[in-house]
């Protein structure tokens, strides 16, 4: 039997029950609880390392750059990827391969453009950025940006609420455990090993989750071999979707799943694809970075990683539905899918698998937003602005007083609970908005941060005024058209509202003049431009190495 | 006219390798800088 409910974000998992005896219920029970164990302990071991918040925010010990890179593409891609997707491709047919055709390729051809200059910026003198607010609040110098941002990034709780609402609709379906269970015990797991080991943890582990990702996509992918009878497997599926009443032409005709209707619904997509790597939970893996030769390595198994686990899984809904056209709900072709193609034994260990894809986005979601309350939340908004017991020099310098220092990352830790507790919360509550909050943590977000984010990368003038009327408009945007109503797609919103939010900053800029201390600080990167001729001694190129 | 599913390959292939041939574009200072050891 199938039942279940379809999410609010991306389509959540619906499950067949898998178990039909005793001894594989024994055997998905050591298997889940073996990997748990094996998750704490590596909370566990950062725990052990992290001492100061730029360990608990950007990581501890040596990272190498390709763990980094493979947790990037991990993070990215998320149960999403592996379930929601393939549940579209599974209800419109071929179209829904455009989601591949924009998700596996631009996000990897965003992080080679942006990895580069962000790590500079956020590396300069004895001070790392450790958070996106953080990058945004010192570039510009502005205590706004950086707690506005922060605190709009604290909406990535209901991301959160999204990701356990799938993993305890698994836990249900697999283990026969109860919804409310299986929701605490995925948040609970998470913010365990996110709360002892920060990113430390948060990478090991998604080193151990994207391999077994890697691994279930292209055994899913290459399943096609043996259930659709040979090499010939493509054709053969696609003519069974058609036969099945498919779609399998380019683009929808249906309203429903209008996503894929036209060249401009999948710009919009596109557009989607290249900014969500800006979301702070995936931009600070560039900061974890340890040293600027590595972030080569790094970019490069962010490729690796986006490739195999984006390009391979949507297949999945499509292999569903040439078996059976009639699963009363997209969401469950997948593990529908895979109850046909595999073995008991085997579909149980994959099953384990998704729920790891859950964990990937959850942690590091849980890891960012408590290092944003940690950073910037507490340590500059309480310490630093509310009650000075450290000033912002001082952090520059990395002279900060133990005392601030280890209260921080206590805030930190606590921010964790306190996301993974919201989380919950809303995942209880179930309510039918859930989109719309969701949304407003991503494309809300993007919307406020994209255009002074670009700025501040390639534009030397650009003024603190103008990010700061960036932010604001660009979100305040997005909140009156999506949901004020205005506009009923977040899809066909948010390029419109980064537009917006790109002539507030281009015209406030053009309004002011120059900003002496933005400008300061992007000549102390890359040295004052010949051209300029103001009178003062040029700051010397830094040099960005040692 | 080829099929859509063949359409969409190309283009992930097509990105990737756009993607790499930035990459050695504007990282490969850092591969000398690494081997050579100078700043």
């Amino acid at each position: 039997m199938i039942s279940g409910s379809i999410s609010s974000t991306g389509g959540w998992v619906l499950q067949s029950n898998l178990i039909s005896n005793t001894g594989e219920l024994v055997f998905a029970t050591v298997l889940f609880v073996g990997y748990t164990i094996v998750l704490l302990y590596l909370g566990y071991e950062g725990y052990r390392k992290t001492e100061v918040l730029d360990d608990f925010a950007a990581g501890s010990g040596r990272i190498k750059a390709w763990w980094i890179g493979l947790s990037f593409g991990a993070t990215y891609a998320s149960a999403n990827m592996f379930i929601g997707v393939p549940g579209f491709a599974y209800s419109a047919g071929t179209p829904g391969l455009w989601w591949i055709a924009v998700f596996t390729g631009l996000p990897f051809i965003g992080i080679v453009l942006i990895a580069k200059r962000f790590y500079k910026f956020g590396d300069l003198g004895d001070h790392r950025d450790i958070t996106l607010p953080d990058w945004l609040g010192t570039r510009f110098n502005s205590p706004f940006l950086r707690v506005s941002s922060g605190i709009i990034s604290l909406l990535l709780a209901f991301y959160v609420a999204g990701q356990v609402i799938g993993a305890g609709t698994m836990f249900e379906r697999v283990f026969d455990i109860p919804y409310l269970a299986g929701i605490v015990i995925a948040a609970v797991i998470a913010a365990a090993y996110v709360a002892g080991g920060g990113m430390r943890s948060t990478i090991l582990t998604d080193l151990l989750q994207s391999v077994i990702m890697i691994a279930i996509a292209i055994v899913v992918f290459v399943s096609g071999l043996w259930m659709f009878g040979g090499l010939n497997w493509i054709p053969t599926v696609i003519e069974q979707v058609s036969a099945n009443g498919g779609n399998t032409g380019m683009y929808t005709t249906d309203t429903l799943t209008g996503l894929y209707g036209g060249p401009i619904p999948v710009l919009s997509i596109g557009w989607l694809a290249i900014t969500f790597i800006l979301l702070p939970h995936l931009m600070n893996r560039v900061l974890t970075v340890q040293s600027e030769q590595e972030l080569k390595e790094f970019v490069l198994f962010s490729g690796i990683g986006l490739f195999f686990m984006s390009a391979f899984m949507q297949w999945a809904g499509l292999y569903a539905f040439a078996l059976n056209p009639n699963l009363e709900f997209a969401d469950a072709a997948v593990p529908y899918y895979i109850n046909q193609a595999f073995p008991n034994v085997v579909a149980i260990i994959i099953t384990v698998g998704l729920i790891s894809a859950i964990l990937t986005t959850t942690d590091s979601l849980l890891q960012g937003i408590g290092s944003i309350i940690g950073n910037d939340v507490y340590k500059y908004g309480v310490e630093n602005y509310l009650l000075n017991n450290v000033t912002t020099e001082e952090i520059l310098a990395n002279d900060v007083p133990a005392d601030v220092e280890k209260r921080s990352v206590w805030a930190a830790r606590f921010g964790v609970a306190f996301a993974a507790l919201v989380g919950l919360g809303i995942a209880y509550l179930r309510p039918p908005s859930l989109t719309i909050v969701t949304q407003l943590g991503i494309t809300g977000l993007l919307s406020g941060i994209t255009a002074p984010l670009i700025a501040g990368y390639y534009w030397r003038d650009c003024s603190r005024r103008a990010a700061e009327a960036g932010l604001i408009v660009g979100f305040g945007s997005y909140v009156v058209l999506f949901v004020g109503g205005i506009i009923d797609s977040f899809f066909v919103t948010f390029p419109i509202s980064t537009f917006l939010s790109a002539v507030a900053v281009v015209a406030v800029t053009m309004a002011q003049g120059e900003d002496a201390y933005t400008v300061d600080r992007w000549d102390q990167l890359f040295g004052q431009p010949a051209d300029v001729d103001d009178g003062t001694t040029g700051a010397a190129a830094k040099q960005s190495d040692d | 006219m080829v099929a859509f599913w063949v359409t969409v390959w190309i283009l992930i292939i097509v990105q990737m390798i756009i993607g790499i041939v930035l990459m050695e574009l504007m990282y490969n200072d850092d591969d000398q800088r690494a081997a050579t050891g100078v700043s």
